[in-house]
This record gives C-alpha cells, structure tokens and sequence, in this order.
C-alpha cells in the first residue's frame, strides 16, 4: 500500500510540472466547447517528461503539434546538457513528428556519462527561438531517478 | 515482486458513462482499498499499483449493444516473476470490497516483460458474451491511433488524447479535444459492420467517462457543417452535410 501511494505522490509531481490537470478532469465537457480564441503555433500537448528502462536508458516521450500546420512534418531536437543554461551541450537526438504518428514520439537515450544530472530540452527546427515556450520548459535526468523532474 | 506495465483496453456498457472505469479509478485514489488480479478467481497474480488513462473513451454504436471503451495503462506488482498469463486465461480484476469486479479477456501473453501493444481486456461480465466474439477485431482496430514504436515504458503524462476522424470520415490519429473541436471536429467510434466485425468509424460525439449531451454536440456540428457548407460550394456533395441530413429528419 504504501508502495502505491508513493507512486501517485510522484506522479502528481509530473503532472503539477507540466501544467496538465488531473486525469478525472479530463473527460469531454457535457456540452460542446470551443474555448476562447483558436490556438497557434507550436504547442506541446502531452508527455515532456522521460521514464528511465530497465537497462538504463531513458525514454522521452513527447507529443508536440504546430496549429498552424497540422499536417506537415515537424523536424526537432532533444538537447541534453549538464547545466541548466544549456552553454554546455553534450547530446543533440535529431527528432521528427510525423502526423501518421499523431506527432507523438518516442526516443531512447543511454547518457554516455553516468552518475551526473542531466538537462534536457525540446527544441523545434535550427535555433530555440522557433518556439520559446517549449524550448523554455527544461527537465532534469538524475541518476537516482526513474523519472525526469521538472528543472 | 515484479513491476510491470500492461496496455488494457476497459469496455462498459452505456453509450458515453464509464461507471465501471471510474469504479477502477476511485478505487485506486482511495487509501483503505486495493485492487488485484485473480487468476482463475483463485490465484492471486498481482497487485496493481496505479492505472493512467492512455486514450479518452471511444464510443461503439452497434445493432447489439451501446459501450464505450477506454485504454488504460496498468501497473501491476507481479507476485511471482516467473508466472506468465496466456491468451484465454480468464483473469478477474477484483478490489477489496468486491464492487469492482470485471474478466479480463486475454489476447497476448501477460507477465514480467510481456506486454506489447493493446495486451488485455476488461469487460464488465454483463455485455461479456456480446462482445467476446469481437474481441481479436477490437484488439487490432485499438492498435491503430497508436505509433508503431509503442514500446514500454510508456509516458503518458498530461495524456488526454481522443481517436480522431478526419472532415471527409478518414480514420485519423490521437488528437487532443481542442484540436478536435477547432479543426477536423469528429471523434472516432465503432460501429457494425453488414459483413461481421466492428469497424472504426466518426461521429460528432465524444466518447466520454461522463454523461455528454449528444443532441448539443450534433447540432454544434451540423451548424458549422452549415456554414462551411455556404462558404465552399464544393463541400456540399461532401461528407458533413450528408451526415446531418442524414441524422436530422427536420430541417
């Protein structure tokens, strides 16, 4: 029992992290809702944060939509550095949202250093001003941790 | 013990309620119950530790019966590391005071390791019989909105994604509700097929763990149908406006 309480503890955490209300909330309204003004640009509508495997590797699961465009393809990438200002980076995972996968994806990374915290963030096309607001949210990878936390 | 994840479709009867999801649910945030697995209604298999919704409720409209089924994501303490569960083991899912009480009907191997794809269903054992027969077809429909590389262990935070159907009735991907209502504006469900089988199909209606108001929803979409209509000349041979004609006898 305790085992299980401490498991929502952790998730609570992710879920105040990424701004997403709680799951029982999420049902659809009773009547039909349109709220407020249409959405633009890139938006990250679910995941942001990495579970870590059994073997070690780090999952990053994300699902990120341009409302702009939302067929075409988006070309991003995860960086990973050690400090939180992202002056040194050590890894870039090319990634890329295709809408044959609902924009959702799904990453396996093994850090080549261990036993040190990591930062990561998403970043859309060449530069992080493309879309500041995902480029803003950073998560961190601690060793001791099966799941990233917010950074 | 073992954790491990399982990917758990839960089908309920009713049209857009999910009384015995929510049941599951509570069950979990509740800090007096527990919830497990019986194997055989004897053998204790293993002890769940969390449930995480995966995909929002999609709706199934069929001559037999209404339903609404939902995806979950199941963490389960494996009691022993080396049981696994195979395909037609019956597996009950059972909480302390016995008000949660659902056959999972199994379709892929279950245990430590083993867990890909759609692994198992959970029916309320009154609408077992209907859609038991259906069972293998759902398991392969429900894959569809998934990415192909599903691979455990699967984040879902922040998950609130809905099957999505395209404007001329395309099955589509996972969409947020948002995305829905501003764009394609259809949700997917399953409806029958005249040669056997269920199959994915659109409706303007949610799928939903409460209540929708289904009239409001048709005419919101009839309405934009409407004006899209008057706007592209070209849609109205297309397939919105021959949904509403179809679904609204009065003008």
């Amino acid at each position: 029992m305790s085992n299980r309480r401490s498991f929502l503890r952790a998730g609570t955490a992710v879920l105040l992290a990424t701004g997403a209300r709680s799951a029982a909330a999420q049902s659809a309204p009773a009547k039909p809702s349109i709220g407020g003004p249409q959405p633009h640009g890139y938006q990250m509508t679910n995941g942001g944060t990495a579970l870590k495997r059994k073997d070690g590797a780090w999952v990053f699961w994300a699902r990120i939509v341009n409302f702009d465009d939302r067929h075409s393809d988006i070309t991003a990438s995860i960086q990973i550095a050690t400090d939180r200002g992202f002056s040194q980076i050590v890894d870039v995972l090319p990634i890329k949202l295709t809408e044959r996968k609902s924009f959702i994806d799904i990453t396996p990374y093994k850090p080549k250093v261990e036993n040190t915290q990591l930062y990561y963030r998403y970043v859309i096309g060449a530069s992080p001003e493309t879309a500041p607001s995902i480029t803003s949210v950073v998560h961190v990878l601690a060793p001791w941790d099966n799941e990233s936390k917010a950074g | 013990m073992a954790q491990t994840e399982i990917l758990m479709a839960v089908i309920d009867k009713g049209s857009n309620t999910m009384t015995t999801y929510q049941a599951i649910m509570s069950a979990l945030t509740s800090n007096s119950d527990s919830l497990t697995l019986m194997l055989n209604s004897t053998t204790l298999v293993a002890t769940i530790t969390n449930v995480v919704p995966v995909m929002q409720p999609v709706r199934i409209q069929t001559n037999a019966l209404l339903a609404t089924t939902a995806v979950v994501k199941v963490y389960a303490d494996w009691k022993d590391p080396k049981k696994r569960v195979q395909t037609s083991d019956l597996l009950t899912l059972v909480n302390a005071s016995g008000t949660v009480l659902v056959s999972v009907l199994l379709l892929a191997d279950i245990g430590v390791e083993v867990a890909a794809g759609i692994a198992a269903f959970t029916l309320a054992s009154d609408i077992q019989s209907v859609v038991t027969q259906f069972a293998s077809d759902l398991a392969v429909q429900l894959s569809l909105p998934f990415p192909n590389n599903f691979v455990p262990p699967v984040s879902t935070a922040g998950s609130n994604l809905y099957w999505s159907a395209l404007k001329n009735g395309a099955i589509g991907g996972l969409a947020t509700y948002d995305e829905i209502m501003s764009d394609s504006r259809l949700f997917a469900c399953f409806k029958d097929n005249p040669g056997g089988g269920w199959y994915p199909s659109y409706s303007p209606i949610p799928g939903s763990i409460t209540p929708v108001d289904a009239t409001d929803y048709v005419d919101s979409f009839c309405g934009w149908a409407h004006t899209q209509d008057s706007t592209h000349g070209d849609m109205a041979m297309g397939f919105p406006v021959e949904y509403c004609e179809r679904t609204q006898s009065s003008p």
